[in-house]
């Protein structure tokens, strides 16, 4: 194993939701319970795993795994309940349907985006066009974002967040939504990002993904990680495992 | 650090603790001055990203971003249909129109900032929950937003008191810094109400009734000193921020007098409030992304 990038022990991400229909005021004078209705929903419980440099790793799990909120977590976007994640330096996060301001052209998202990572404001304006042209938006630059595609704003968030190759990049399901032509770029984006002592973290339902792009899978089911391997061993098992939930059903 | 599950939890560690020691958590608060360094580094963010949200209010609507000068211009001609041709009334108070319009002007400002700001951060998870940055960023936005849409307000003000009267004098060269002192005030309290309003939504729906007390607290549309004489009550209005904001904006631009404390007090108010306002928002800053 190459040196050590990413780091998660031990965490714990739990939600509280309150509960609908709610507690009535009277309800809750008589029970003298003071609390709202709420339900703690563990997402992700007791997870840890290191990722390496040059490392290629896809997170895979039924809905509701805790794929999506171990992801927010390995950013540093969402606070943990417990446990903790460290890295050589702050992943960049890539969040399906990930918009900046829906009112907005891309254009203007794609310079915000940038300000908001902290790249110069000269850096921005020379190399807006270059980036819109990587995510094959030439056409669609003065557009407001809410007029985009799923798979356009999909190429818009990558362009972004791989702008200033980033050591680690967490992409969550947002490359299944592109078309198959940008797929290549990016693809060919993820690899240099590789090349140069970075790694990336995939969460998809696409096995095809997995096993072209990652050489190391991460199962999760009920917010826990119950596999770590290479695709050849994990994918199969997955497979196996969503089809008996197939045949349950009546 | 106990690790509590060997078996399972911990099947993709291989690292050892002093590897794993070395690389930073992804999830810290920096001390609060590389904060304010690190805000610095993304001034051009922090300028930039209110132009963007007002480009997009305005974006469908016909006179497009025109409406910022409209607004105010409508607000004043209101008042002076009211108060400067129906009623004629002035409370007491000499050139009332001028009066009435820095007042409700400067309080509109006030008011959509401290509004804006109670939504400011759910408003803008989508963006927290993308990108990393010092989440200070957004209220500051938001303030920026309603200093931006005053800036015709003030304008509106001036031209109000050029025609109404008294004509301004060399003390209007000291509004630059009575706005700052504004500013401060607002930024103090948008920083408190953005952390307040995230984790109390209930806030939004209050706001409205601690903005109308606010509103008659602040002598916009009376003063005061006209309807009482009772010292307690008159120290009550001087305690309130707003109201030696907008003394001082009417001193500067009507000459009307200031009593010496206003000044201490408002100053006092307008730092306090900025510092502490900044400290409060900071210390729940790793909580902002959350839902």
């Amino acid at each position: 194993m190459g040196k050590l990038a990413l780091s998660a022990r031990n965490v714990e991400i739990t939600y509280r939701t309150y509960l609908d229909p709610p507690q009535g005021l009277r309800a809750r004078l008589k029970s003298r319970a003071s609390a709202r209705r709420y339900k703690d929903i563990d997402a992700v419980r007791n997870v840890s795993f290191d990722i390496a440099e040059g490392e290629s790793v896809a997170i895979i799990g039924h809905n509701g795994a805790g794929k999506s909120t171990i992801l927010l977590g390995l950013a540093g976007l969402l606070e943990l309940t417990g446990g903790q994640v460290r890295a050589k330096s702050r992943p960049a996060m890539l969040g399906v349907g990930a918009v900046l301001n829906e009112g907005l052209s891309g254009r203007r998202n794609v310079e915000m985006g940038c300000l908001a990572l902290g790249i110069p404001k000269s850096e921005v304006e020379e190399r807006t066009d270059e980036l819109i042209a990587f995510a094959g938006l030439e056409e669609f630059a003065d557009v407001p974002m809410r007029a985009y595609s799923s798979g356009m704003r999909a190429r818009l968030a990558f362009t972004v967040a791989t702008t200033s190759t980033p050591d680690i990049l967490l992409i969550d399901e947002a490359l299944a939504v592109g078309d198959k032509d940008f797929h290549a770029r990016a693809v060919a984006r993820l690899d240099e990002i590789r090349e140069s002592a970075g790694c990336f973290v995939v969460v998809t339902h696409s096995m095809g993904e997995v096993e072209r792009m990652c050489d190391r899978v991460l199962w999760m089911d009920h917010g826990e990680l119950i596999a770590d391997g290479t695709p050849d061993e994990i994918v199969p098992a997955y497979l196996e495992s969503s089809a008996s939930l197939t045949n349950k059903r009546p | 650090m106990s690790i509590t599950d060997e078996t399972d939890s911990s099947a993709g560690v291989e690292a050892d603790e002093a590897e794993f020691e070395d690389l930073k958590p992804v999830l810290a608060r920096p001390p609060i001055l590389a904060y304010v360094r690190e805000l610095w580094g993304r001034r051009e963010f922090i300028s930039t990203m209110p132009l963007n949200q007002m480009r997009a209010t305005n974006m469908d609507t016909v006179l497009g971003n025109f409406w910022f000068l409209v607004n105010p211009a409508l607000q004043t001609l209101v008042y002076f249909v009211i108060f400067g041709l129906l009623l004629e009334a002035n409370r007491g108070i000499d050139n009332y129109l001028s009066y009435l319009v820095i007042g409700v002007l400067t309080f509109t400002f006030i008011t959509s900032s401290i509004m804006a700001a109670a939504r400011c951060i759910q408003a803008n998870l989508t963006l927290i929950r993308s990108l990393y940055f010092p989440r200070a960023v957004i209220p500051l936005s938001t303030v920026l937003v309603g200093l931006y849409t005053f800036l015709p307000s003030l304008i509106m003000m001036v031209v109000v008191v050029l025609v109404v009267g008294p004509a301004p004098d060399l003390r209007i060269l000291a509004l630059p810094l009575i706005l700052l002192v504004g500013v401060a005030m607002v930024a103090g309290c948008v920083f408190v109400i953005a952390r307040v309003g995230k984790h109390f939504p209930d806030l939004h729906s209050l706001l409205p009734h601690l903005i109308r007390l606010g509103f008659y607290c602040s002598g916009v549309l009376f003063a005061p000193t006209s309807f009482t004489s009772n010292q307690t009550v008159l120290a009550l209005f001087k305690a309130n921020p707003f109201f030696d904001l907008l003394q001082m904006l009417r001193w500067s631009l009507m000459g009307r007098p200031v009593d010496a404390e206003v000044w201490f007090i408002g100053v006092g108010w307008a730092v306090v409030l900025l510092v502490g306002g900044f400290v409060f928002f900071w210390r729940d800053e790793l909580s902002y992304g959350n839902s």
